[in-house]
C-alpha cells in the first residue's frame, strides 16, 4: 500500500473484529439469568451506600497536568531526535538547553511541594 | 472399541503440548509465507490476511504465558503449578478460556452500557494492534511504519483512555477509584518510558523497529544502559506488572477499574494484559539486545541473521527470557503504594531519564567521528557512572527519611520521660 | 477514490463526535466523544501521511488533554447532575451566527473563484464581488522523502526555529509554574516545619546524661 498507515488502519480493524468475534461468541454460549442482586453494585459483599460517585483528591489532576507538560516537550523532542545524526554540536546543545529549562520546571513544583500525595 | 478410542485419547492427552506448540508455529509460519511472498497472492488479499494473521500473533501470547506465570511462580514458591488439566498443565489457558466463555456477563445497575461495552473492545484493539509493528525478520513485519516507536506510545495511551472508560462506566466508585488510580499510574510513567526511547533513537536516527534492528551494529544495551533500566521499569508499571499491581491486588482494591466486569468482557482485559506485557518484551528486544540478529556475533562472523531462517527464532527466544524476568520479578518484589510509586516516578525516573538524554546527546555528538568500539566504551563509562549517581542519590534521600523518621520517633518516645524525671 | 472513502469516514467521525460533544447531556459522555473526535483528527492527519502528526496527536491530545479534561469533569460534581439544560437560552442566534462565518470562510476558501454579479436596483449599486480562487501556497524547494528528519533539523537549525522552539520550553515552564501557584497558592515548604520541633526534643535526652 502506498500509505503505510493503510496496513494500521486494517490491523486496527482486525483487532476490533476479533474482539468483536469473542464478544459475539460469548454472547451466544453463556447463560442470560439476569437477577436484580446480582446486577446489582459490588461494595465487597454490602448494601451500596450513598451514591457512586466521591470526591476525589485534586492531586490526580495535578499529576495529570504534570503530565500533559511532559508529553508536549517529549513530543518537541522526537524529531530532533531522529534528525540528530545529521545536526552540528550547538544544535545538540539548544536540544539540551530546552530539557534543563524543562528539569528547571520539575524541579521548582518539586520544590513547590506540589508533587506529594497529601 | 472402547480399548481404542481410550489409546487415541491417551495419545492425544500426550501429545498436547506438541500441538499447543504446533498451532503457535503454524501460526507464524503462516504469517511468514504471507509476508514473505513464498505464495503469489493479489496484494490487497495479501494485506488483509497478514492483517488477519498479526493480530492473531497478539491473541497467542495468553495462551502461553497465562500457564508460564503459574507454573514459574509455582516453582519460585517451592511448588508445582497447574498440572491436571493436560500433561504439564497445558491447556490451563484453553481451560481458562473455556470457563470464561461460559460465565454469565452481568452487567450492573445504572452503568453506562454504551461504555461498557466499548471499553473492552478498545482495551483489546490497542492491544493487538501493535504487533503490526514488530518485525520477527527482516521481512516479516506487518508494516515498516516509519514512525513505529510514536506508534507504541500511542497504543499505550489509548489503553489509559480505555481504563478510564470502564471504571467510569461500572457505576461503582471502587471501580472509579481504582481507574482514576491506574490511569495515574499509567500517564505518569508514559514519560520515563518516551524519554529513554529517545537515546537509542538519537544512536540509530530512524524511529522504525527494522531500522532500529538494522542500526544495531553492537547491542545497544552496553551504550544504553540506563535507557534499558529506565524503559525495563517503565513497561513494568504500563503493564501493571508487580511490583506496580496496585491497582490488581485483590486485598487493596478488589479488581480495580475491571471490579464489574465477568466473563468475557474480563477475558479481554486479561487477554490486553498479556499481549501488552509479550510486546514490551518485544520492544526491549528490539530496542537494546538486537532484536532479530545476533549483533555481537555478526561482528565475528560476516553473516546478517535478520535474513536466515533463524531470524524469528533468535527473537522468540530473546522475547522469552525478557518475558521469564518479568515473571521473576513478580514473585520476588514486594508490591509498593501508590503514593511511592508515584514518587518514584516523578522524583526519580522522570530525572534519571532527563539526565540520561542530555548526557548521550552530548556525548554521542562529541563522539561522532570516532570509532563503534570507543563509542561504545565512553557511553558505557558514562551510563555506570549515572547510575552509581542515581544509587547515591537514592541512599541518600533513603537515609534522610530514615532519620526523619528517628526523629519523630525520638521525639514520642522521649517527651514522657521528660515529664516523669522532672 | 479509496483515500475519498476513507477521508470522508474519518471526517464523518470527527464531525459527528463534535455534534454529538455538544448536544449530549452528561458531560463524561461528551468528554468521550470530545475524545473520539480527537482520534479522528488523527485518522485524517494518517489520511494525509503525515505520520508523525496522527502518532501525536493519539499521544498527546487523545492521550493527555482529553484525559485532563475527563480528570477535570469528573472531579466536580457536575457529573452527576444531568438536569441542568444541554443549550443556553439563545442558541438559535448562535447557530445562525456559526452557519453565517461558515458560509463566509467556505466561499473565501474554495478553490474555483465565485463571482457574484452585479446588482443595480434603483438607486443601490453593488459592484461585483469575486470570492474563493485563494491559491494554496506550495513550496518552491522539494521537501525530500524523510520529512521528520527535516523537521527535526529545522527545529535547532539557527536559520530555522530555534527561537520558537526555545520560547515552547518557556512556555511549557510557565505553565507548569503557574499551575504549581494556581494549586496551591500559599504553600510553605513542607520540609521545613517538624523538623525543629523533633531535632529540640531529640537533644535533650543527651543534655540530662
Amino acid at each position: 500500500m502506498p500509505n503505510e498507515f493503510g496496513f494500521i488502519g486494517l490491523i486496527l480493524a482486525m483487532s476490533v473484529f476479533f474482539s468483536l468475534v469473542a464478544l459475539v461468541a460469548a454472547w451466544i454460549f453463556r447463560p442470560k439469568k439476569p437477577g436484580r442482586i446480582k446486577a446489582s453494585t459490588y461494595e465487597c459483599g454490602m448494601e451500596t451506600v450513598g451514591t457512586s460517585w466521591v470526591q476525589f483528591k485534586v492531586q490526580y489532576y495535578i499529576y495529570a497536568l504534570i503530565f500533559v507538560i511532559f508529553d508536549v516537550e517529549v513530543v518537541f523532542l522526537f524529531p530532533v531526535a531522529v534528525a540528530f545524526n545529521q545536526l552540528a554540536l550547538y544544535m545538540v546543545l539548544e536540544m539540551v538547553l530546552f530539557i534543563i529549562i524543562l528539569a528547571g520546571a520539575l524541579l521548582y513544583v518539586w520544590r513547590k511541594g506540589v508533587l506529594e500525595w497529601v | 472399541m472402547r480399548k481404542f478410542l481410550t489409546l487415541i485419547g491417551g495419545l492425544i492427552y500426550r501429545l498436547l503440548p506438541l500441538i499447543v506448540f504446533g498451532a503457535i508455529a503454524v501460526v507464524f509460519l503462516i504469517f511468514a509465507v504471507i509476508r514473505l511472498e513464498w505464495i503469489e497472492l493479489p496484494s490487497v488479499l495479501r494485506d488483509v490476511l497478514a492483517a488477519f494473521f498479526a493480530a492473531l500473533i497478539g491473541a497467542l501470547p495468553v495462551v502461553l504465558f497465562s500457564w508460564a506465570e503459574r507454573k514459574v511462580l509455582g516453582r519460585v514458591h517451592n511448588r508445582i503449578g497447574p498440572n491436571e488439566s493436560g500433561p504439564f498443565g497445558i491447556i490451563q489457558a484453553m481451560a481458562d478460556g473455556i470457563k470464561m466463555f461460559t460465565k454469565e456477563d452481568v452487567t450492573p445497575d445504572g452503568a453506562d452500557r454504551v461504555m461498557f461495552n466499548v471499553a473492552p473492545i478498545l482495551m483489546g484493539s490497542a492491544a493487538f494492534a501493535v504487533y503490526g509493528v514488530l518485525p520477527f525478520a527482516h521481512a516479516m513485519i506487518g508494516v515498516d511504519l516509519s514512525v513505529a516507536l510514536l506508534y507504541l506510545l500511542a497504543m499505550g495511551s489509548v489503553t489509559s483512555v480505555a481504563v478510564l472508560m470502564a471504571g467510569w462506566s461500572s457505576n461503582n466508585k471502587y471501580a472509579l477509584l481504582g481507574a482514576f488510580r491506574s490511569v495515574s499510574q499509567l500517564i505518569s510513567y508514559e514519560i520515563p518510558l518516551a524519554l529513554a526511547l529517545l537515546t537509542p533513537i538519537m544512536l540509530a536516527g530512524t524511529m522504525s523497529t527494522v531500522g532500529l534492528v538494522e542500526a544495531q551494529e553492537v547491542p545497544y544495551f552496553l551504550p544504553l544502559l540506563v535507557s534499558l533500566f529506565l524503559f525495563y521499569v517503565s513497561s513494568l508499571a504500563e503493564t501493571s506488572r508487580a511490583p506496580f499491581d496496585i491497582l490488581e491486588a485483590d486485598s487493596e482494591i478488589v479488581a480495580g477499574f475491571f471490579t464489574e466486569y465477568s466473563g468475557m468482557k474480563f477475558a479481554l482485559f486479561f487477554l490486553a494484559e498479556y499481549a501488552h506485557m509479550f510486546a514490551a518484551s518485544m520492544m526491549t528486544v528490539i530496542l537494546f539486545f538486537g532484536g532479530y540478529r545476533l549483533p555481537l556475533l555478526e561482528l565475528i562472523v560476516n553473516v546478517n541473521f535478520g535474513e536466515t531462517f533463524l531470524a524469528p527464532f533468535i527473537i522468540i527466544s530473546k522475547s522469552l527470557v525478557v518475558v521469564f524476568l518479568f515473571l521473576w520479578i513478580r514473585s520476588t518484589l514486594p508490591r509498593i503504594r501508590l503514593d511511592q510509586l508515584l514518587a518514584l516516578n516523578w522524583k526519580f525516573l522522570v530525572p534519571l531519564s532527563l539526565v540520561n538524554v542530555i548526557v548521550v546527546a552530548i556525548l554521542a555528538k562529541l563522539l561522532e567521528d570516532s570509532s563503534l568500539g570507543l563509542r561504545t566504551i565512553v557511553l558505557l563509562a558514562a551510563n555506570l557512572l549515572m547510575l552509581a549517581g542515581a544509587g547515591f542519590a537514592l541512599a541518600a534521600a533513603g537515609r534522610r527519611a530514615r532519620e526523619r523518621d528517628e526523629i519523630s520517633l525520638t521525639a514520642v518516645t522521649d517527651a514522657p520521660q521528660l515529664t516523669s524525671i522532672h | 477514490m479509496l483515500q475519498k472513502i476513507v477521508f470522508l469516514i474519518f471526517s464523518a467521525i470527527t464531525l459527528g463526535s463534535g455534534l454529538l460533544v455538544v448536544t449530549q447531556r452528561n458531560l463524561i459522555r461528551a468528554a468521550f466523544c470530545l475524545m473520539a473526535a480527537l482520534l479522528g483528527v488523527a485518522g485524517l492527519f494518517a489520511v494525509m501521511e503525515a505520520g508523525f502528526l496522527a502518532m501525536m496527536q493519539v499521544f498527546v491530545y487523545a492521550g493527555g488533554i482529553a484525559i485532563l479534561i475527563i480528570f477535570a469533569v469528573m472531579l466536580t460534581r457536575r457529573a452527576m447532575d444531568p438536569d441542568t439544560p444541554q443549550m443556553n437560552t439563545q442558541w438559535e442566534a448562535s447557530v445562525g451566527l456559526v452557519l453565517v462565518l461558515f458560509i463566509l470562510l467556505a466561499l473565501t476558501l474554495w478553490s474555483d473563484p465565485i463571482t457574484l454579479p452585479e446588482i443595480n436596483v434603483g438607486r443601490i449599486h453593488i459592484n461585483e464581488i469575486t470570492l474563493g480562487g485563494v491559491p494554496w501556497p506550495e513550496s518552491e524547494e522539494d521537501v525530500g522523502a524523510d520529512t521528520l528528519a527535516t523537521l527535526g533539523e529545522a527545529l535547532v537549525d539557527s536559520e530555522g526555529y530555534v527561537v520558537p522552539f526555545e520560547a515552547a520550553s518557556v512556555l511549557l515552564l510557565v505553565a507548569m509554574v503557574g499551575a504549581a501557584y494556581i494549586a496551591f497558592p500559599s504553600r510553605q515548604e513542607p520540609q521545613a516545619e517538624p523538623e525543629p520541633v523533633g531535632a529540640d526534643l531529640a537533644t535533650e535526652p543527651g543534655g540530662e546524661e
